[in-house]
């Protein structure tokens, strides 16, 4: 009776261990499978949130990225109004320039030519000096070809000429805008060398029909030179006379 | 009688401890064998009750019902069959007879100790 007693008793102590022990693994196992359901549920709805913040986050940065072209936009607008406003002042600076130097109320300097014009070493003695000495006309002469030849500014012995400019015979000098000036003049243009020697050089142009008037004709081509601007604050002297 | 509650609470804490891990394929297994256990110790204790109870139908019920059920699903998963809603229906329903029986066997117990 008793080791049947024992028998049972081992018995049922296996019996209840068994069922223990399934029932509280399969407890385990069904809570640890539930939370590996959800934690992938939950990765899921996370990884939705964070999906769509991100598409939110796009969208608003291709609202921004489109307010940046805009001002990008205007921006570029802007710059090539000041670009523009620049180039507009900086040719004007230059025309006025230009005008300036035309006027003479700024020195000038450049590439030229210069003219000596000298009376003529012989002189008769049978009275017809006169034929023997540069005459306003030679100088008119000379000026206006190297106008027409494309002068940029002109010079007579230093003095620069403009456009209201006068030369004038007064005996034995010449005067210009009121200077007095004897001979030899030398004439200084500046401008393209080349093209105001040839002009100059034509055959039967000015510098033939001067030599033919014996008027002694030096050239020369000058790499520089150099303007003072025109004098105006000094009253002429001619009209003091 | 001390030694079965030892051991049943030993199966728990070792059920709850133990971190053996088994593919979830096999759950359904485990939820049987659960299930075929459970039935067999009702059955034991209304056997016991109606005064019929014998140790050996218990114990080896209670190991041939599990490996049965076990097997059955096993061959289900096999076969492509869901053969352990078979052997969850049969223990379900049956769990359900035997509590019934104890349940009336004990209101009757119950009443003839309230006419004593």
């Amino acid at each position: 009776m008793k080791t049947k007693d024992r028998k049972t008793m081992v018995l049922y102590t296996i019996v209840s261990l068994l069922v223990g022990f399934l029932i509280s693994y399969s407890y385990q196992l069904t809570k640890e499978e539930s939370v590996k359901e959800t934690e992938p549920k939950k990765v899921w709805t996370q990884e939705y949130k964070y999906q769509k913040k991100l598409e939110e986050k796009i969208e608003e940065n291709k609202v921004f990225e489109m307010r940046l072209n805009e001002v990008q936009e205007s921006i570029r607008k802007i710059e090539k109004q000041l670009a523009t406003d620049e180039d507009h002042l900086k040719s004007l600076i230059e025309t006025l320039n230009d005008y300036r130097m035309y006027l003479g109320e700024i020195p000038v300097k450049g590439r030229g030519i210069e003219l000596i014009l000298s009376d003529a070493s012989y002189s008769p003695a049978d009275g017809t000096v006169n034929r023997y000495l540069v005459h306003e006309q030679h100088i008119y002469k000379v000026l206006n070809e190297l106008y027409i030849s494309g002068a940029i500014a002109i010079s007579v012995n230093q003095q620069r000429l403009t456009k209201t400019s006068y030369i004038k015979c007064i005996g034995p000098v010449l005067s210009i805008d009121g200077y007095e000036h004897p001979a030899p003049f030398v004439i200084q243009a500046i401008g393209n060398p080349n093209t105001l020697e040839k002009s100059l050089l034509l055959s039967g142009g000015v510098i033939d029909q001067l030599r033919y008037d014996h008027v002694d004709v030096q050239l020369k081509k000058l790499d520089e030179i150099k303007m003072d601007t025109v004098i105006q604050t000094i009253e002429p002297k001619e009209s003091k006379k | 009688m001390w030694l079965p509650a030892v051991g049943l609470i030993l199966g728990i804490i070792l059920g709850a401890i133990l971190d053996i891990r088994i593919p979830s394929v096999y759950l359904n297994y485990l939820s049987i064998a659960v299930l075929a256990s459970l039935d067999t110790i009702v059955g034991g204790i209304r056997a016991h009750l109606q005064h019929v109870y014998d140790e050996k139908v218990f114990v080896s019920g209670f190991f041939f019902n599990i490996i049965l059920a076990v097997g059955l699903a096993f061959l289900g998963v096999q076969l492509g069959v869901d053969l352990y809603l078979a052997a969850i229906f049969a223990f379900g329903v049956r769990l359900f007879q035997n509590i019934a029986v104890i349940r009336r066997i004990l209101l009757k117990k119950y009443e003839m100790r309230k006419e004593k």
